[in-house]
């Protein structure tokens, strides 16, 4: 008989490597089957004999190692969330997402930009709205790190700049930049995690975290509901004045503002007429 | 093309190894005398980050080359030009002297499994990969440089030998070609070939540069890890490929269990013994090697 034609002996190829369960259980699978018969296979028809492995055997070494790999890239981004899920659990995990959301980039890096969102939904997960809050930090910290590259402005070169006009003031922020509010301490448990005293999935507590890049590492700041609501109004574009009213009477706004721009957390500033 | 291929295969950058995040404080601070780094294309593209700054930094001071695995040079899927103009964008950005992948396909159906898949050796895949190679030299204007892969199994009634399918890719095409010599063990002993006589198959001509790394052994197979030293078979194998190609640049990959940037480097710098027997080269390394001192 002929070989197959490339494409279809690739479309089988790949739904037996990304097939959940193992290359034998996939070859039998209707889809793949479909493709290239199970038979097909057997008579030796399509993968070359070895004397040591039958033809699932071999095709399971990929099988497996496209889990493991995937799974591997994810525990880089999403480590914190492994901790909670345990290895089989943040596996199975992954496994569930990759058959809703594989690998669609050249880069790895985007693989999980979907899991939080996931796992939001993921019915039966153990903590999950805790879990999906936590993958949400930690995509937020992956985002930050990958952000295109930015040039913090300097605001102390406005100094002739008269403060009225400053309450008119748009601010562009760093492309790194994210505000995230929570309904848990989220990174009251990421902290003690990354420094290696990992502690107790927390009860639900509203909080607020700024995520940013400087000086090419990532940071988490995390913000009253007061300085949440500063930050994004400023973020949303509006002006400085307006931005600033958002904040509670005697709050220490022109520190925060001053806080902001030292973190390097806008790129550009527009002054209104 | 901005670099011909007689120019790639002339020209040996000496003994390199893989650029590894680990290691880039070591790099930075000390600055190692190290004759080039390769980078992993796909960790310096789709980010601005750090990776992209410590690139910069690098690449102004050492020769880099780039080496990728997502072009999916042998997919029946359209190629990916936008991946392509980036590759040639960070080849502008860090001076890489070429770019290389892999000969095999990553993905069909738009999803990329993130794995080096084998291709059938067929006069069918052959065309279709020749068709490919040449759209893709002419969007990066220069050779493309492309590796023999770690394979664990072969498809039925092949119409070549693998240096038989490299050999008539590269003269249709022109191509330079990345020689593993760790993948051809591999590969020699998954499949029970004569690794030798494979080495005396393959057109040295189109080769730019090696490949050295460690692999995992198990019962049934051979798996190509990157996670040790490289192999006493393997050394071997590159004393003879030292030997039919008249040398060239040698880089060693090094991507799990990753030691200090000193072991790694050491290990890299053995392939000067092999190259030439009458090499001190290692004693030099033990009387100066004061660890993490720049030599
Ligand atoms: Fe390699």
């Amino acid at each position: 008989m002929s070989a197959p034609e490339l494409r279809l002996l690739q479309r089988w190829f790949a739904g037996v490597v990304e097939h959940p369960s193992t290359a034998d259980v996939a070859l039998a699978e209707s889809a793949v089957d479909a493709l290239i018969p199970e038979a097909q296979v057997a008579r030796g028809e399509i993968l070359a004999p070895n004397p040591r492995l039958d033809a699932a055997a071999m095709l399971q070494i990929y099988n497996g190692g496209y889990l493991a790999r995937l799974v591997e890239a994810l525990q880089g981004d999403y480590g914190a969330v492994a901790h909670v899920l345990g290895a089989d659990g943040f596996q199975d995990l992954v496994a569930r997402y990759l058959a809703e959301f594989p690998s669609r980039h050249p880069n790895l890096n985007r693989l999980g930009r979907c899991l939080p969102a996931f796992i939001a939904r993921d019915d039966g997960l153990p903590h999950r709205a805790f879990v999906a809050e936590l993958a949400e930090l930690e995509l937020a910290c992956a985002r930050a790190f990958d952000a295109p590259e930015f040039e913090p402005l300097a605001v102390d070169q406005f100094g002739d700049v008269a403060p009225e006009q400053w309450m008119s003031a748009r601010f562009t922020s760093n492309p790194s930049l994210q505000l995230l509010a929570f309904e848990h301490p989220v990174d009251e448990f990421y902290q003690p995690w990354k420094e290696g005293s990992p502690v107790d999935v927390p009860e639900p507590l509203s909080s607020h975290v700024a995520v940013f890049r400087k000086d090419e590492r990532v940071w988490r700041q995390r913000f009253t509901p007061s300085m949440h609501a500063v930050l994004s109004a400023l973020v949303g574009g509006q002006p400085l004045g307006e931005a600033l009213a958002a904040a509670e009477e005697g709050e220490p706004v022109a520190e925060w503002f001053q806080s902001f721009a030292a973190d390097g957390l806008f790129v550009s500033v527009e002054f209104g007429a | 093309m901005t670099s011909s291929l007689a120019t790639l295969v002339g020209s040996d950058l000496g003994i390199g190894i893989g650029l590894r995040t680990t290691h880039y404080e070591t790099i930075l601070e000390e600055r190692p005398a190290v004759d080039f780094f390769e980078i992993l294309s796909e960790n310096y593209m789709h980010t601005g980050g750090r990776p992209v700054r410590v690139l910069d930094e690098i690449a102004a001071h050492y020769a880099i080359v780039m080496h990728g695995v997502s072009m999916n040079i042998g997919s029946t899927d359209p190629l990916d030009r936008d991946y392509l103009r980036q590759l040639k964008a960070l080849q502008q950005r860090c001076g890489a002297r070429w770019i290389s992948d892999h000969i095999c396909w990553t993905g069909v159906e738009g999803k990329n499994l993130h794995d080096l898949l084998p291709l059938p050796y067929t006069k069918g895949a052959l065309r279709h990969l020749i068709e490919r190679v040449r759209a893709v030299q002419d969007i990066l204007e220069q050779p493309l440089v492309l590796e023999n892969p770690s394979t664990y199994l072969q498809f039925a009634g092949p119409d070549y030998t693998e240096p038989e399918f490299l050999s008539e890719l590269a003269t249709a095409t022109g191509c330079g070609l990345l020689m593993d010599v760790n993948n051809v063990f591999v590969c020699a002993s998954n499949h029970d070939f004569d690794a030798e006589g494979y080495l005396r198959g393959v057109p040295w001509d189109h080769v730019v540069y090696f490949h050295l790394a460690g692999h995992t052994t198990y019962e049934t197979h051979r798996l190509d890890t990157h996670d040790g030293p490289v192999c006493d078979e393997v050394w071997d194998l590159y004393r003879i490929a030292h030997e039919l190609s008249g040398g060239r640049s040698t880089l060693l990959e090094w991507d799990a269990d990753i030691p200090d940037f000193q072991a790694v480097h050491d290990e890299a710098r053995k392939a000067l013994r092999h190259r030439d027997p009458k090499s001190t080269v290692t004693d030099v390394v033990a009387a100066s090697g004061s660890a993490g001192a720049p030599r």
